[in-house]
Formats: structure tokens, sequence, C-alpha cells
């Protein structure tokens, strides 16, 4: 230290000066102000404790299963969105689609009644002693008075659709005999 | 403020966990063992006004944070800060120009009013000085500047520095001549006889 001119400090003026306080205690909010506004600066990182750092594993882990399980659900859903998945929701099929169900119903439907008639011989002997084949034509005439029922509700005024309707009311009781001729000829006018 | 302990972390292993982690802890055993002495520094050279002292300390802190990677510790760390606090300072004190006789003898005029002498301590009389005179006499006495630090420091010449110095002792001594003309810590009962 360097002291000059006429005021140069005597041992007990410099000895003064040495015994003047060399730290002070500001408040004790300063710290924390100082803290946050370094952290605010990104100077600091925020303090971290153990049971945070664990806090932290467990949320990421529960993340990485919620994610893995909803994409297994999601992988899932779209797989079972098959075509045939599809037609077995008619809200969102469409009539194209329904009357599409229909033509192809009805066309198993024919399609079984002429395997019936294969195996139906009206002039043998074994005709109408069959069991199995008697029931499958009831099921079939069941099954066009039904069909006759439902046209019938949608066009109450359709002449075709009334006769036959009509026609089929009439059927025999379950179990009498057919009434058709042997050699006739049967037509089906709707399908 | 903290002691430190042979165990603690030294200065430089603190500052280089702040660096790698942005340890908080770290930051924080580095504020408590060196805000005391700067806050202490703020405070004298700025004349006791607490809430400007508490502002130098914390922009000296920002300031050291993020210019820690620049520090080449080739002096102490509290050394280091202390320069950056007297930067902060610096802008807040009025402007240093050369001291001037009418100063003095306006200054000593205010200083040995009546109701003042031989009432005051050291630190007392060192806090009425005007902030030129304050800070020349704070750096070189109770700091242990040289001129060419303070010229440095202040942005003065050495020149100016040093009338400065002299105004500054002056005005404290004839501040304190009641109590027999020489300057002494009133609070620790010590007095300089001559």
């Amino acid at each position: 230290m360097t002291h000059d001119m006429d005021t140069e400090l005597t041992p007990e003026e410099r000895e003064a000066f040495l015994r003047l306080p060399r730290e002070a205690a500001p408040s004790e909010l300063l710290e924390e102000r100082v803290v946050r506004n370094l952290r605010a600066r990104r100077l600091l990182s925020p303090r971290r404790t153990p049971w945070r750092r664990a806090g932290q594993m467990a949320a990421g882990l529960a993340a990485a299963l919620a994610l893995f399980l909803g994409g297994t659900m999601l992988g899932q859903w779209r797989a079972g969105r098959t075509p045939a998945g599809a037609a077995q929701e008619p809200a969102r099929a469409g009539a194209a689609v329904t009357a599409s169900q229909v033509q192809q119903a009805g066309s198993a439907y024919v399609a079984a009644l002429a395997s019936l008639h294969a195996q139906w011989k009206p002039g043998s002997p074994e005709a109408g002693k069959s069991g199995s084949l008697t029931q499958g034509r009831e099921a079939a005439l069941s099954a066009l008075r039904a069909a006759a029922g439902e046209l019938a509700r949608m066009d109450p005024n359709d002449p075709r659709v009334a006769a036959a309707f009509q026609a089929l009311e009439q059927t025999p009781a379950e179990g009498a005999e057919p009434a058709a001729a042997p050699g006739s000829t049967r037509q089906i006018l709707w399908f | 403020m903290d002691e430190i302990r042979n165990d603690d972390p030294t200065d430089a292993e603190l500052a280089q966990r702040i660096l790698r982690e942005g340890d908080e802890a770290a930051f924080r055993a580095l504020y408590r063992r060196h805000t005391g002495a700067l806050y202490q520094f703020a405070l004298r050279i700025l004349g006791g006004s607490e809430m400007d002292a508490e502002d130098i300390v914390q922009e000296t802190w920002i300031r050291a944070v993020a210019g820690l990677t620049r520090f080449r510790w080739e002096s102490s760390f509290r050394t280091w800060l202390i320069g950056i606090g007297l930067n902060r300072v610096r802008k807040s004190l009025r402007r240093v120009r050369p001291a001037q006789q009418e100063d003095l003898e306006r200054l000593e005029a205010e200083l040995v009013a009546p109701d003042r002498a031989g009432r005051i301590d050291l630190e007392q009389a060192v806090r009425l000085l005007p902030d030129g005179y304050r800070a020349v006499l704070v750096l070189h006495d109770v700091e242990g500047f040289t001129h060419d630090e303070i010229s440095r420091s202040l942005g003065i010449t050495p020149g100016t520095s040093r009338s400065q110095l002299h105004f500054a002792r002056r005005a404290v001594r004839r501040l304190l001549g009641a109590q027999g003309g020489q300057i002494h810590d009133a609070r620790h009962g010590h007095r300089a006889d001559s």
C-alpha cells in the first residue's frame, strides 16, 4: 500500500481502518432473490431431492407404459377393422352394402332350395318320408313367409308382394303334405 | 456468513459444480462464503445505502456466475468477485472528477457542523464523504488498492486518485477533530495519541 503527500496515515490510523468490519449480513431474502434470478437465467438448475428424482422416474415409467398400451390397443383396433367386421356395422355400411347383403342372402337361399330340390323326388316312394327334407322345405317356406312379410311392410301397396304374402298365408299347416302335382314347375318371381 | 472448514469444498470445486451441473447447493455455499465481504464493500463504498448495496450484490453474483468460465483463477475468487462488484458500483457513483480546493472547503464546512463534531465514528465519517472521495478512501485505506489500481477501476488518472485521497483524509480528520484531530475507531474505543 502506498501512502503519500502530507496526509500519510499514522500507524494508529492505519490500524483504525483495519479494525473496520470486513463483512456485513444483507437481508436473508437476498439469497433467495439471487438464486431465483440465476434460475430464471438458466444459470442454475432447480434443486433436486431424491424423492423428486424417484417421482420423475415413476412418472416416466407410467408414461412409457401408457404409450405402449395405447399403441397396442390402437393396433388391435385397426387390425380388427376387416370387411366382414365392417359389414356388421349397418350404420356405417350404408344402403348399398345392405342391398348387397340381401342379394347374397337371396342367392344363398335359392341355391339351398335348388340343392333341396335335387334331393326331393316327389314321385319316388321316399318322397316326403325323409324328415330332414321335409324340415328343410318347411324352413324354406317359413323364410319365404317372413321375407314376404318384411317386403309387405316396406311397401304395402305393391300388388305382387300382397298376392305372394296372401298365397303363403294359405300354406297348409305344418306337417301336411305338399300340394304340388307331380312334374309341375315352381316359380319364384322376386329373386 | 459461513466460515470455511478444512473439509469444505474449495471455491474452485464449488465453481466447477456450478458450471457442470448448475448445482444450486454449490452456489449457495459459495454465496454464503463471500457475500458478507461483497455486501460490506458495496455498503461502505456507496455510503451506507442498504438497498443499493443489495442490488450491487445481486448484479455482481449474476455477472460472476455468467462469467465463471472466463475466470482463470489467477487471483482469489473473492478478489475477482469484489472486482466485478466494483465495476457495478462505479456505474452507481457520480462521475469522479479531480478534487478542487473549494470542494474541500465546502465539505469541511458541512462535516464539522456543531451537531456532528465529536459524535461520529470512523465508519460514519467515511459514509458522510462525497462519492468520489469516499470511493478512493475506501479502496485505498480499507481495501488496500494502489493508486494505479484505483485509477483503472474508477476510470481516473493516478494523480486524481492521489488528490482525492488527500482531501478525503483531511476531511475525515477535520470531522473527527473534536475527538483529538486524528482518525480513530470510536466503536472499539481505540484512539491514537499524538
